[in-house]
């Protein structure tokens, strides 16, 4: 199969050939394991516009509940020449170029606060930005010479963020925003940036926000300067952060 | 009804802001264009948002295009400027970021659709709005993104268009109370005599924290923030206080701090730069105005009318008239309209 096959505008799962439609999904019914069960799943599996939905595996969960993984042919396809993601514009330096750039730029270490806010208690992402030991073999910001990093854990309301801001005259503040259920986040998100707003310190700070289901194009909508998603790395919010502050003069 | 209407001649800048994300304020937008238009205003248009692409980016659903005319002057990204059709003309590119690229300031050459995206911050929106002027816009427009809505600052914006809908909540008694608590904010009465007002906006505009008593004399109170700082504050507050005057931001917190740490609290009368700056919930205000707390501002906004969304894109909606009709009669005698009916009974 070459490449030059494939129609963009209108593109397909792909299984074994070519525009088959093929994907692979699971879940769990509330109904017990049996072949009433797998047929509910079938059916539903139809009206979510799969063909030919089949149950590959099932297991009885216990107490009334069944899993299931189904395959099927997908009837929809999507424009993918249509497609326009906003990303960052800046590259991602390495740790020690990191360093090296603030060295250059900077007389003074940037102070850098972190903290997934709210009521949302994951703390795993921000912690794999911000932690010494880092993540996926990528070091946090606590590791980075030139950085001195706060990790102000989770659950943290707003007000003792920017309370905390203000005691350390940070230079950047991370969010992190897992829970994204009834889309809490977003006045989660908004809170923060006009409570900045009102203490009239928004402009002096590098604010980035980051988590599974953020990205950077909503970043504007919410007031962020910058959003991250899977799969990012602390280099790259720290090459963003400390590009900024020398674009922005916040020196 | 003409929503410019309300709009004084000596108004130089306006902000609609929104109860929530999908309150209806991109229709609102495009209501002030018409009516601008009919009325040959030059006009200049800037969000803190997005506004004007098809899709929404949280909720996949449809949104309103933005349609302006020959003569329009906009303040917008980089992204979005090379995306907009109508024929734009570059009159100045700023020093403000956003994530969609540089904010760049036009004069649309033809009709045509737009995408609107402007600057992050307050600063920055209020120094744009100066320079749209400045290119010969007469009104200039700026519209909020989702739920932001410090862009209501006197300081930025000397009049506001508060729009509310369906988007806010399921339940419609939660929708008006909501939007009347925040119609109240925004008439917290300005601190009453001329002196202590004179008095109040230079501490306010040095960004410092002060009580002032009754023969005036002020004492600085030396924090950088109130958050916090509750019970400092109180330290500062005697008999003789009569105003307590907080730059910055106001929360719940603070005002708590304080009742618990001081009986005087009763007799002075808390005072904040503008209701943008307070961040405290309806019961709350309802539970401390009981305790007799007493705030005041030193700049009120001016709201020029609330307009409704009887419709939520979660695919739910209230009956239009009877929505309309509560919330004129909770908002008294604040002009409200449905921005949304009011077109479909048009076409
Ligand atoms: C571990 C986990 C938990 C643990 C958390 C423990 C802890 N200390 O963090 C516990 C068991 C406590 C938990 C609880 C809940 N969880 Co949970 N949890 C997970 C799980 C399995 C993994 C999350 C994780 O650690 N990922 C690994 C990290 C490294 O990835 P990451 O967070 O995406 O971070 C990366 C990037 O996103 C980015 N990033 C993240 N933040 C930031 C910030 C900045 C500034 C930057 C630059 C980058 C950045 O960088 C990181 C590294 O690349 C996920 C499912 C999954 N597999 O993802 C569910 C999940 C996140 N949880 C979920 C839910 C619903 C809950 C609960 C509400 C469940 C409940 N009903 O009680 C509670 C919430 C409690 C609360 N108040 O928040 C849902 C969220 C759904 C949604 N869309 O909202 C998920 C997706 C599971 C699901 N499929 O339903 N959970």
């Amino acid at each position: 199969m070459s490449i030059e096959n494939i129609d963009f505008r209108r593109v397909k799962p792909y299984g074994d050939t070519l525009n088959d439609g093929m994907v692979q999904l699971s879940f769990t019914l509330p109904v017990p394991y049996g072949e009433e069960g797998k047929e509910a799943a079938r059916r539903l599996a139809h009206s979510m516009g799969l063909d030919e939905p089949n149950v590959v595996y099932s297991k009885d969960m216990g107490g009334g509940f069944s899993y299931y993984i189904m395959y099927g042919k997908c009837q929809h396809t999507v424009d993918y020449s249509s497609i326009e993601v906003v990303k960052m514009e800046v590259d991602t330096l390495s740790m020690e170029e990191v360093e090296e750039f603030i060295g250059k730029n900077f007389t003074r270490d940037i102070v850098v606060i972190g903290a997934c806010t709210g009521t949302d208690a994951h703390t795993v992402g921000i912690d794999a930005i911000m932690n010494m030991k880092g993540f996926d073999g990528h070091y946090g910001l606590e590791r980075y010479k030139g950085i001195e990093a706060y990790n102000l854990g989770s659950q943290v309301p707003n007000e003792e963020l920017v309370a905390k801001a203000i005691e350390l005259k940070a230079d950047a503040i991370l969010i992190s925003q897992v829970v994204t259920q009834k889309d809490v986040h977003i006045p989660n998100l908004t809170q923060l940036v006009e409570l900045l707003e009102a203490e009239g310190i928004r402009d002096k700070i590098v604010l980035a926000c980051g988590g599974p289901r953020l990205s950077h194009e909503l970043a504007k909508e919410l007031g962020y300067d910058a959003g991250f998603g899977s799969g990012s790395y602390a280099e790259d919010v720290a090459s963003f952060v400390v590009n900024e502050m020398v674009k922005r003069n916040l020196k | 009804m003409l929503l410019l209407r309300n709009v004084k001649k000596d108004y130089q800048t306006i902000s609609v802001v929104g109860m929530a994300k999908n309150a209806g304020k991109t229709v609102v937008l495009n209501r002030l264009i018409e009516e601008a238009a009919e009325l040959n205003t030059p006009i200049g248009l800037t969000s803190t948002g997005r506004d004007g692409e098809r899709i929404d980016i949280v909720t996949l659903t449809e949104k309103p295009t933005i349609y302006i005319y020959e003569g329009t002057i906009v303040a917008t990204a980089k992204a979005t400027l090379l995306k907009s059709e109508a024929k734009l003309e570059i009159l100045e590119v700023t020093d403000y970021n956003t994530p969609l690229g540089t904010v760049v300031i036009a004069r649309a050459l033809t009709n045509g659709l737009v995408e609107i995206a402007g600057p992050d911050t307050n600063s920055q929106i209020k120094k744009v709005a100066e320079k749209m002027r400045s290119f010969g816009a007469k009104l200039v427009i700026v519209d909020g993104a989702i739920n932001r809505k410090t862009s209501a600052a006197p300081s930025i914006t000397d009049a506001t268009i508060l729009a509310t809908g369906a988007a806010v909540s399921r339940d419609i008694n939660k929708v008006i109370s909501e939007t009347q608590h925040q119609v109240h904010l925004y008439s917290i009465e300005a601190i009453a005599p001329q002196d202590k007002m004179e008095i109040a906006t230079k501490i306010i505009n040095d960004k410092k924290y002060a009580t002032i008593d009754k023969n005036f004399n002020i004492t600085f109170i030396a924090i950088s923030t109130s958050l916090n700082n509750g019970k400092t504050i109180a330290g500062y507050i005697n008999e003789n206080t009569n105003y307590v005057i907080l730059s910055g931001s106001l929360v719940s917190k603070t005002i708590d701090d304080i009742i618990s740490a001081t009986p005087n609290y009763k007799r002075v009368v808390f005072v904040v730069e503008d209701a943008t700056k307070i961040f405290i919930s309806q019961r709350d205000w309802y539970l401390l105005a009981k305790r007799g707390v007493k705030i005041n501002v030193v700049n009120k906004i001016n709201v020029i009318a609330v307009t409704v969304n009887p419709l939520s894109p979660y695919g739910y909606g209230f009956p239009p008239e009877d929505f309309l009709n509560k919330m004129k009669q909770a908002l008294l005698p604040l002009p409200v309209m449905d921005v949304m009916m009011e077109d479909i009974y048009d076409k």
